[in-house]
């Protein structure tokens, strides 16, 4: 048990994800407004079709629009039609809080229980004149004090992404695994070039195994994810992928090199010497491109939204953190079974030879 | 420094003697172009940054994969069992940059008199190769050290060089790409990013070659 | 001659109708908010675990022969 604690941990840790992972729902969103072009100094009855709500007739729902967090206006009165679906009426005051004629407004929508929930830039609406001071008389202060809070943990609603934003435990974890049995082995490299030891490089060379294979893993559920959100399998001109791409090519070039030399310390030593340098390549590759290049399709990177707060909401980093450790804590354990397997194969291969 | 000097001109003789990789690569340089002339006589636009590093990595690896191939030669042997690693690999590293130099700028002439390569930038195009001769001479001479260990020293430097020169053939295409273009793209960061994975790539081979080495 | 045309044109919308038919993954993925991707993911890589857990045992089970044949 004190020898195997990490395994158990990251055992725990990924059962843990995986669990509160799937079964924590998502924040409520707003997915159709219908109308959505709008006219200053006319009333509108706001149809809005929401996702993960629960409404009931008698569900008190306040619907707000607002611009530049500064101002907004409450909706007249708000009907429920179903479950996932209200209707809000609102008068938009003849003047708007804006200099330009037509802008775009947020909409809010906020139910107990449910917490509150905005669309941004969801609604055009159009003004004949401006006047900005006689505007601001007709949109209160955004200081409603009126949002309610959610009742229970929700991870964030994200078009395009809804329930997918769940894989972020599940596939981002891969290549942080990834990345940590990668430094695994590059130490352990170097421990071997240093004292020669044959088993430090059979335990590098276990781990850039399993390093492959989160690698691979990583690729096809980013696939999944990609064919479902990108619209499609694969992207040359997305970097990361490329850049992922490159560095399973590095690795699979590190077995086919141990493949090709039959001498074990020659063997050792020359496949320790490559992973070395390799290791810098993918570095560079990994991290270093991918942020030079800024423009990307992944969430987070290249004018995309991210997924929550400033990166990552809290309740997200709840579960990502552990789900992270987790993912790799089991990938060291997957590369200590291949390195255990190959140290009796060798053991036995010299008994009986 | 004397040694490593000393070195350098003995793999000059050898090559004078043999004429192994000048030789090659130069009818490699007049065959590439040959054969992007012939076939590609009617294309407006062509791809000339693809052209254009896809010649240039066919030359490097071949001119470099042969430098470390000519080990069999008992002269040879006696001269390195004297020599200390490290002034060996400075020498074949020295060596190869400028062979790889010379023949990225015979490539780049070919490419100007018979292709009419649209370059707009001169300077930032000589910098970029020799910033590449560089990057391809360090990589190319450690990785085909290593390959030469297996059986099929060639295949391997091509194996095991292609991945480990993408980070650096990312910044060089964006480099050039930059050359052809008429504004004046940044491109100050690629630059830097080349200099510290040269740097660090050099450090590192300069420890592990003796390493690779003692064999 | 118009009845021709006429089966011509029912024949043309007959077979294009389908490619109007939206492609059964997007139906699948929208109906339910997407969570079939994240089934998707966590079934890919258990398959992979399991892929190289078997591999691991196999290695293993070799192991042991060799020891059987050579007692």
């Amino acid at each position: 048990m004190k020898r195997n604690w990490w395994k158990y941990l990251g055992a725990a840790l990924v059962l843990y994800a995986i669990i509160v992972g799937i079964s924590r729902p998502l924040n409520p969103g707003i997915l159709q407004i219908d109308p959505i072009a709008l006219e200053a100094g006319q009333t509108y009855d706001l149809n809005i079709a929401t996702y993960n709500t629960n409404f009931t007739n008698g569900s008190d729902v306040d619907a707000f629009i607002k611009i530049n967090d500064t101002f907004g206006i409450q909706s007249q009165s708000v009907v429920i039609l179903e479950h996932n679906e209200l209707k809000a009426s609102f008068v938009i005051p003849e003047k708007l809080p804006s200099i330009l004629q037509r802008e775009r407004y947020s909409i809010i929508l906020s139910a107990d229980g449910l917490g509150t929930f905005i669309r941004p830039s969801a609604l055009s609406i159009v003004q004949k004149e401006i006047d900005l001071n006689g505007a601001i008389a007709a949109w209160p202060s955004n200081d409603f004090g009126k949002f309610k809070r959610a009742d229970r943990a929700q991870f964030p609603f994200r078009a395009i992404l809804y329930e997918s934003l769940r894989n972020l435990f599940y596939h981002v974890p891969m290549w942080f695994g990834m990345t940590f049995l990668l430094l695994g082995s590059l130490v352990s490299s170097v421990l071997y070039l240093k004292d020669n030891n044959i088993e430090r490089d059979m335990m590098a060379s276990s781990m850039i195994k399993v390093a492959v294979l989160y690698g691979i893993l990583g690729c096809a559920t980013g696939a999944i994810w990609a064919r479902g959100t990108w619209g499609t399998w694969w992207t040359f001109q997305e970097i990361k992928l490329n850049v992922s791409a490159a560095t399973l090519l590095l690795y699979f070039a590190y077995f086919l090199l141990r493949a090709a030399i039959d001498d074990e310390i020659l063997k050792a030593k020359i496949s320790s010497v490559y992973s070395i340098i390799g290791f810098v390549a993918a570095v560079f590759l990994l991290f270093v491109l991918p942020r030079m290049v800024g423009d990307s399709l992944h969430p987070g990177n290249g004018g995309n939204p991210g997924f929550g707060g400033e990166d990552l909401d809290s309740t997200l980093r709840t579960v990502f953190y552990p789900a992270v450790i987790g993912w790799t804590l089991l990938g060291f354990w997957l590369a200590q079974l291949s390195y255990r397997s190959e140290i009796l194969q060798d053991y036995f291969l010299e008994k009986f030879d | 420094m004397k040694s490593i000097l000393a070195l350098i001109r003995l793999e000059l003789q050898m090559e004078l003697r043999r004429k192994y990789a000048l030789g090659g690569a130069l009818l490699y340089v007049l065959s590439t172009v040959f054969v992007i002339y012939s076939s590609l006589q009617d294309a407006k636009e062509l791809p000339w940054n693809a052209l254009f590093w896809l010649v240039a990595l066919f030359i490097a690896v071949n001119a470099v994969a042969k430098s470390f191939a000519i080990e069999q030669d008992g002269t040879q042997l006696y001269l390195y069992q004297l020599a200390s690693g490290i002034h060996i690999i400075m020498a074949k590293i020295i060596y190869n940059v400028l062979l790889v130099m010379l023949l990225l700028s015979l490539s780049t002439v070919a490419f100007l008199l018979f292709l009419a390569i649209p370059i707009l930038h001169m300077g930032l195009f000589f910098c970029t190769i020799a910033l590449g001769s560089l990057s391809l001479g360090i990589v190319l001479s450690f990785i085909s050290a290593i390959a030469n260990k297996t059986d099929s020293s060639a295949v391997f430097t091509a194996i095991l060089g292609f991945p480990v020169l993408l980070p650096i053939l990312l910044s060089l295409i964006k480099l050039t790409e930059a050359s052809f273009s008429e504004e004046m793209l940044p491109v100050s960061h690629d630059i830097i990013i080349l200099l510290a994975i040269d740097t660090i790539l050099l450090g590192l081979i300069l420890i592990l070659f003796p390493i690779v080495w003692k064999d | 001659m118009k009845i021709n045309s006429l089966i011509l044109l029912v024949f043309t919308f007959g077979i294009s109708c389908p490619l109007l038919a939206k492609d059964p993954i997007e139906v699948a993925l929208h109906s339910s908010g997407k969570i079939y991707l994240v089934v998707g993911t966590l079934a890919v890589i258990f398959i992979g675990i399991l892929i190289y857990l078997f591999s691991i045992d196999k290695k293993l089970t070799n192991i042991e022969n060799q020891i059987k044949d050579n007692e």
